[in-house]
């Protein structure tokens, strides 16, 4: 018989266990978000296989141009860059391509 | 900032969500404040100036309706002031480049000078953040809430990031207790997370991969367009508006709940209404519900005679439509919901009511796809000949475009799960599984959620395609 949520409503584990499976998917989460920028920064910096220039970092703004064109400067740079991008990117064709839709 | 950008997620949210839960309570609210600005400052450099304008008038107006004492004549002029001015505001923003064409159509028909006129640029979410600083005054004006002395709730009320560019629209009532106290907790984090993440895939893995196809469709010319292909168009556009705009309601929703917040809901699985009256209470529930609070009862709602209740629809949704942009396509979007009310309210609601319920719901489908074409249409010519396509078989040549080159594996995939998706058929069988759970469904929840954060990551790597709709507004 499966353990049901009302027989065990009382028990403390039950809610142990779930109030650990939120922190660990929250904490999980959030280091998701802080590790992926900096993975190519470490590790091996992953090569371009696109057939496009990648966005370059932009350098801090210090004239009104250059801070009026930052935002969008640095966003490219974050999209063409954030870690694991390549392999994420490579696991996506092979997605589609394995349900015979070419990317 | 768009949240489904690799800047939002990995740049801007890490630093707001470890800020939060760094910063003392006392500071936690002018640490969002200052967040919040810089959030819009990212999008609208120089127009973080007509925020902070829009900031100070309102709060100080609030004060002096608040010192004013509910309902009286002093309460009253400064409301009337302050309303004006918040509209005037809206309208100089959103709406002077459509009166000066409009006027300037006119006035070279009849053969006079145009008026000379440099384009006003339209900062992003005015309209939003300017209806939620109306309801601030507003409510105060009415009792329903008091007034702020602390200046940071009033401006973290208006500039709050996760609402700030397309929404919720927060009545101050509903949130002014907690712009003054609130608590983290793990249970609504992770709630938030939830449904943040299922905001960012309805966004990511089901609006993005439509919206090219809509887009597609909709740059065909209209002499083109054959029937069957018309309505792929615009069965693609009305999930795409749907799981773009209610995903990112989702997400605004979801972040605000990591943040401590909690507001209500503003969809409520729209098409499977069975009437247009019932749509507009599960479709951008917040908009409705600002206009029925702030417009269509101040009218006199459906309590002054059914001539004048007709008129209060026509009215509310005229400028409905207007609030989604200044143009005559939302304008007729609106007054054909508008329409729609009305004719169910004559007595087509109690014939509808009598008949099987699969024809209240095609009623509305129809109705609401319809009135979608012009709301997605570019110009009012564009609109009308696709409707044409649509309504009229055999009326553009379909030698050219077929439906089946825009149904890939992915697209028809991606189009199944959306209709699923658009029904509480899985809300449904997930409130089963609980009722009956098995200890391993938390887990199980959980371990779905990653694979759908996978998959929008994976998008995000790939995507180019990447814009909201209702940022636009």
């Amino acid at each position: 018989m499966p353990i049901t949520l009302s027989s065990i409503s009382d028990s403390k584990v039950s809610s142990l266990i779930s109030q650990l499976v939120k922190i660990t998917a929250l904490a999980a989460f959030l280091a998701v978000l802080i590790v992926l920028p900096y993975q190519q920064r470490f590790g091996n910096p992953t090569e371009n296989r696109e057939n496009r220039e990648l966005a370059e970092k932009p350098s801090l703004p210090m004239t009104s141009t250059a801070i009026m064109k930052f935002p969008k400067r640095f966003s490219e740079y974050m999209d063409d860059h954030f870690g694991f991008r390549s392999d994420l990117l490579r696991i996506y064709h092979r997605l589609l391509v394995s349900i015979g839709t070419s990317p | 900032m768009v949240f489904s950008s690799a800047t939002f997620l990995f740049a801007f949210l890490p630093v707001v969500l470890i800020g939060v839960l760094l910063t003392p309570r006392a500071a936690r609210n002018l640490f969002l404040l200052f967040m919040s600005l810089f959030f819009y400052a990212w999008g609208e450099l120089y127009f973080v100036a007509l925020m902070l304008v829009s900031i100070v008038m309102n709060y100080l107006f609030g004060a002096a309706i608040g010192r004013a004492g509910k309902g009286g004549d002093t309460a009253r002029m400064w409301l009337i002031l302050g309303v004006v001015l918040n509209l005037s505001l809206l309208g100089y923003f959103k709406y002077a480049n459509f009166l000066v064409e409009n006027w300037n159509l006119l006035t070279t028909q009849l053969g006079l000078e145009p008026f000379d006129h440099r384009k006003v640029h339209l900062p992003l979410g005015i309209s939003f953040f300017t209806f939620q600083a109306m309801s601030y005054l507003i409510d105060v004006y009415r009792g329903d809430a008091e007034h702020d002395k602390n200046p940071i709730n009033i401006a973290l009320y208006i500039a709050l990031f996760p609402q700030l560019i397309a929404g919720p629209i927060i009545r101050y009532h509903d949130v002014y207790q907690q712009l003054r106290t609130r608590e983290l907790s793990v249970d609504l984090a992770y709630s938030g997370l939830t449904r943040f993440i299922c905001g960012l895939a309805k966004k990511l893995l089901i609006a993005n991969p439509l919206g090219e196809i809509v887009d597609q469709i909709f740059a065909i010319n209209g002499n083109d367009l054959s029937t069957p292909v018309a309505w792929l168009g615009i069965l693609c556009y009305s999930l795409q508006i749907y799981f773009d705009f209610s995903g990112y309601s989702d997400m605004a929703i979801g972040l605000g709940r990591m943040l401590g917040f909690r507001f209500l809901e503003n969809f409520n699985y729209p098409y499977i209404a069975s009437s247009v009256q019932a749509f507009w209470r599960r479709w951008h529930i917040s908009l409705s519900n600002w206009f029925r609070d702030y417009l269509y009862i101040p009218l006199g709602g459906n309590r002054v005679g059914l001539f004048r209740t007709y008129c209060n629809l026509v009215i509310v949704f005229f400028l409905c439509g207007l609030w989604h942009g200044a143009s005559w396509n939302f304008v007729i979007w609106g007054l054909l919901h508008g329409a729609f009310l009305v004719i169910e309210r004559i007595g087509f609601g109690k014939v509808l009511a009598r008949l099987p319920a699969v024809v209240g719901h095609l009623y509305t489908l129809l109705a609401v796809m319809i009135a979608w074409v012009f709301f997605r249409a570019e110009t009012l010519p564009e609109a009308l000949s696709y409707l044409k396509a649509m309504l009229v078989p055999g009326s553009g040549n379909g030698d050219l475009y077929h439906v089946e080159q825009y149904l890939n594996t992915h697209v028809s995939l991606v189009l199944v799960v959306a209709i699923i998706l658009a029904t509480p058929i899985a809300r449904v069988a997930m409130n089963a599984a609980a009722a009956r759970t098995v200890i391993g469904l938390e887990i199980a929840k959980t371990g779905a959620l990653a694979a759908m954060y996978f998959l929008c990551l994976m998008t995000l790597a790939a995507d180019a395609y990447n814009p909201f709709i209702y940022f636009r507004f």
